[in-house]
């Protein structure tokens, strides 16, 4: 079964003239351990479908499953609970709670619904923040981080809970393009590493290769998808005249 | 619920203006306990003074009021004769004005004729003797061994005990009964007091007898009287009842000023923490873990609110002048500190509707 | 220098029909000082009576007979705020307040008066007062407001009233300056907004002291009306209603010291920078 099996997902916004179709009749899968780079200009829908995935806005029409849960079935008092247990999500503003220390960032999760940050929830908060290179600076608070060190932190709230999927959001609008790179390539093994499915929304092309699959999504449809295991520069020369020709412009591939 | 303790602990600038503004409303709260019970306690210093477990026999026609109840000799005997009846003793009371020879002022007093001895009285002192409030030891320096000239007929009495809480709106004086009726007929002769009778009869009961079932026994025996306890007769007075009445009316006031003072800032802190509130719920809070996080935060604020206002009370009642009555009583603040605590929270909870509406969607930038 | 008249007072049971309430019972020489008033309709008679409520109580209606132990009187007239001991009060006239007494005591005596009411002629209440105190012994003259002053429990619960006045004044000003510096903290983007467009720093203070009144004072009218239904409404617990005068200076004194507490958020305004504009926020 794939992680994440979207079948003619329909959102729109508005009523009558003033109807906008941000997704409309979407159909993806994600397989376990699949990295998907689903990239689009703005105002595209891929937030929106993100969102959706994430449980966060029902559609109007169609199925989305994430593991064994047919989400768009639950009843609103069980979103909570799936968005606990069954997604990741990394913020493109990172949403760290400001007051709580990196290792409690990890914690909170743990702790909501009722549950508990027990020892095992507090060797796995150390563990991943020793992954993500971040063990010296498990008591500091996020305004006492780099905005790198503050993704990163994100990165290993959205895994705290054992995820079946990680949703992320413009991993690299507010970094350099190098801290970029860095965060996603370790958003990569992270997510490689425990078999995570994993949906990457970006408009950043210098990252797109770090992704398995390629989706693009243009006014709320996908774009049938374009394979990676074509050459690195054919396939990115392909993608930059694609979004060369999606912003309007011409840019000369190197 | 831990990230709510974390927040109020290390974020505490964001939630002191609530702090402040409720250790005010805690202040006036204890104060004003203070002064209610100040005032029915400075009311009722005379009965008190008989003890707890006593009973109280008047004539049912007054109503409970000492000044309009008489209560004859045969209608004691009566009394004496129920089963569970101990000892009777008779009680009367006049207000009139007293002048300490220490001072010479004039001095309103309410006079107290009795023959048991009581909670804190001793027997009664022989005729021309008086056991004196010590609210006059403060107010006018009275020592024992002092002469009072008492009413308008400058009775004298000597001072030969002071006793302690036994004021009745004004300092008491207790006397022999037959003082007491020198006094009276002296004072109030349109309300002489017959040679024997008492305004009211003061019953002691047996050990385990219930004071409603011989109350019963003694009314049915006379068929003239109204037999209560000490709080049903304190109840029945109308001043206390009115003063009570009043400043319940007003406590209670000011309990619904706190819910609205607190739900207004707790409704100011969510549209502080909407996007915060939207980010929790998006990784999994549900509204519930939302709401219990305000609810535990309320109380740590009203715990807080209630140990500094607590203490800025005590301050201000200890600066307050000695005659003015106020009296901080724990039963009283103990009620205060729950009714802040569960007023505070109910009001920081009246934001429920706003937390239950936000959008985890608008976590997303 | 005055005319004088007789006053007793004592409380008794009235009756009327099957109902019956403790009254404060006055005698009084009609006409003379002593009697109440503003009295709607005529001086009682023998038999007859002048009837006032209590802020408890409503008292007695025009016509109606009362008990009062073996005697019978009929209300005549009524008259306003002229209660004692916050009981319905019956005023009569002397011989019928003597008789009542003589039926209680079983013995006919003089009448002993509780005080003598005189009416100053020529000289102000207060030089009367004194002239009395130095030659007539074993009395004490007091002006209006000086007796009513002097009565134990009302000088008393004054005194305590007034510490919680205090108190409740601290209050307000405490609540309202916090939460006017919150709403100032919240709305400070617009404020450098308006800043940076060319707003002047008293431009801003100007914009928040008319906020500060226009909510104070709403929340007084508010208030006042509020105060009004609930006293009206709950009339057996707070026996009160509201005076015009007092409730105008303390919605005035409310009103200054919520200008005054708005001092801090005011400050707030003041230290506002243009260039604030230009720096970004997030969730901190």
């Amino acid at each position: 079964m794939p992680a994440l099996e979207i079948r003619d997902v329909r959102k729109t916004y508005g009523s009558g003239d003033q109807t906008v179709v941000a997704l409309d009749r979407v159909d993806l899968t994600v397989d376990d351990g699949e990295l998907l780079m689903l990239m689009g200009p703005s105002g595209s829908g891929k937030t929106t479908l993100l969102t959706v995935v994430g449980a966060l806005l029902r559609p109007d029409r169609g199925a989305v499953r994430v593991g064994g849960d047919v989400v768009t079935d639950l009843r609103d008092r069980d979103l909570a609970r799936f968005r606990r247990e069954r997604v990741g999500f990394v913020f493109q503003n990172v949403n760290l709670v400001p007051f709580l220390t990196a290792r409690e960032n990890l914690l909170a999760v743990r702790e909501l619904g009722g549950g508990r940050a027990d020892a095992g929830a507090k060797r796995r908060a150390d563990m991943l923040l020793e992954e993500l290179g971040l063990a010296e600076r498990a008591g500091n608070l996020p305004a006492q981080l780099s905005g790198g060190q503050q993704q990163r932190v994100a990165i290993g709230r959205a895994l705290m809970n054992e995820p079946a999927l990680v949703l992320v959001d413009e991993p690299t609008s507010a970094l350099d393009s190098v801290l970029g790179r860095q965060v996603v390539e370790l958003l990569r093994t992270e997510v490689k590493k425990r078999g995570i499915a994993s949906v990457v929304v970006t408009h950043d092309e210098r990252i797109v290769d770090l992704g398995d699959r390629v989706v693009e999504i243009v006014d709320g449809s996908i774009v049938p998808p374009t394979p990676i295991d074509q050459g690195p520069r054919d396939l990115r020369g392909r993608l930059l005249d694609r979004l060369d020709s999606l912003r309007g412009r011409h840019i000369e591939s190197s | 619920m831990r990230i709510a303790i974390r927040e109020l602990l290390r974020r505490p600038g964001r939630f002191l203006p609530v702090g402040r503004a409720l250790t005010p409303l805690v202040v006036l709260l204890i104060v004003l306990g203070g002064f209610l019970d100040g005032l029915a306690l400075d009311s009722t210093g005379g009965f008190r003074a008989q003890g707890e477990r006593r009973l109280w026999v008047l004539a049912d026609v007054a109503e409970l009021q000492l000044a309009r109840s008489l209560v004859d000799p045969d209608t004691a005997a009566a009394v004496s004769a129920v089963e569970g009846v101990v000892e009777v003793g008779g009680l009367g009371v006049v207000t009139t004005t007293a002048s300490p020879e220490t001072t010479g002022e004039l001095i309103d007093v309410a006079v107290f004729g009795y023959e048991r001895a009581g909670a804190r009285l001793p027997p009664p002192p022989g005729a021309g003797a008086a056991i004196v409030d010590d609210r006059l030891q403060v107010r006018s320096d009275v020592q024992v061994g002092d002469t009072i000239e008492v009413g308008p007929g400058r009775t004298p009495v000597r001072v030969t005990a002071l006793a302690d809480d036994v004021t009745q709106s004004a300092p008491t004086l207790w006397v022999a009964p037959e003082t007491w009726r020198e006094i009276a007929a002296d004072a109030d002769p349109g309300a002489t007091v017959p040679p024997g009778a008492f305004q009211s009869l003061v019953v002691t009961p047996s050990d385990g007898a219930d004071p409603d079932v011989l109350g019963g026994r003694i009314d049915a025996a006379t068929t003239t009287t109204q037999t209560v306890d000490l709080d049903g007769l304190i109840a029945g007075q109308p001043v206390i009842a009115q003063q009570t009445a009043a400043f319940s009316g007003i406590i209670g006031v000011t309990f619904v000023v706190t819910l609205l003072v607190v739900a207004l800032f707790f409704a100011l802190l969510t549209l502080e923490r909407l996007q915060l509130y939207a980010v929790l719920k998006a990784v999994g809070a549900s509204s519930g873990d939302l709401v219990r996080g305000v609810a535990v935060q309320a109380l740590g604020i009203s715990i807080g609110a209630l140990a500094a206002g607590g203490l800025a009370a005590a301050a201000i009642v200890a600066l307050l002048p000695a005659d003015l009555p106020v009296r901080l009583e724990p039963r009283r603040l103990a009620a205060i500190a729950a009714g802040t605590v569960v007023t505070a929270v109910i009001g920081a909870l009246l934001t429920l509707r706003r937390i239950l509406a936000i959008d985890p969607a608008e976590s997303i930038g | 220098m005055g005319t004088a008249g007789a006053v007793a007072l004592t409380f008794a049971e009235a009756a009327v029909g099957a109902e019956v309430e403790q009254v404060a019972v006055v005698g009084i020489e009609p006409g003379r000082p002593g009697t109440p008033r503003d009295v709607e309709g005529p001086l009682p008679g023998p038999g007859e009576a002048i009837a006032t409520g209590s802020g408890f109580a409503a008292g007695f209606e025009v016509g109606q007979r009362v008990t009062l132990g073996s005697t019978d009187v009929t209300v005549v007239a009524r008259t306003a705020g002229a209660a004692f001991n916050a009981l319905p009060t019956l005023y009569l006239p002397m011989d019928d307040y003597a008789a009542l007494l003589t039926a209680r005591t079983g013995s006919a005596g003089p009448v002993p008066l509780s005080y003598v009411a005189v009416r100053a002629d020529g000289v102000s209440a207060e030089e009367l007062a004194d002239r009395l105190n130095e030659t007539v012994e074993g009395v004490r003259a007091l002006d209006r407001a000086a007796a009513v002053d002097a009565l134990p429990r009302i000088e008393t619960i004054s005194r305590s009233f007034g510490v919680l006045y205090i108190l409740l004044f601290i209050v307000v000003t405490v609540v309202t300056g916090v939460f006017f510096l919150i709403l100032t903290v919240q709305k400070r983007r617009a404020l450098v907004l308006l800043r940076a467009v060319g707003a002047e720093r008293r431009d801003l203070a100007r914009l928040g002291l008319v906020q500060v009144l226009a909510v104070v004072g709403f929340g007084v009218l508010v208030g006042a009306g509020m105060a009004i239904g609930l006293l009206a409404a709950a009339r057996d617990t707070f026996g009160a209603s509201l005076d015009l005068a007092t409730t105008l200076r303390s919605g005035a004194a409310v009103l200054l010291l919520s200008l005054i507490a708005a001092g801090a958020a005011l400050r707030r305004v003041l230290v506002i920078e243009p260039v604030e504009a230009v720096r970004p926020g997030g969730l901190a």
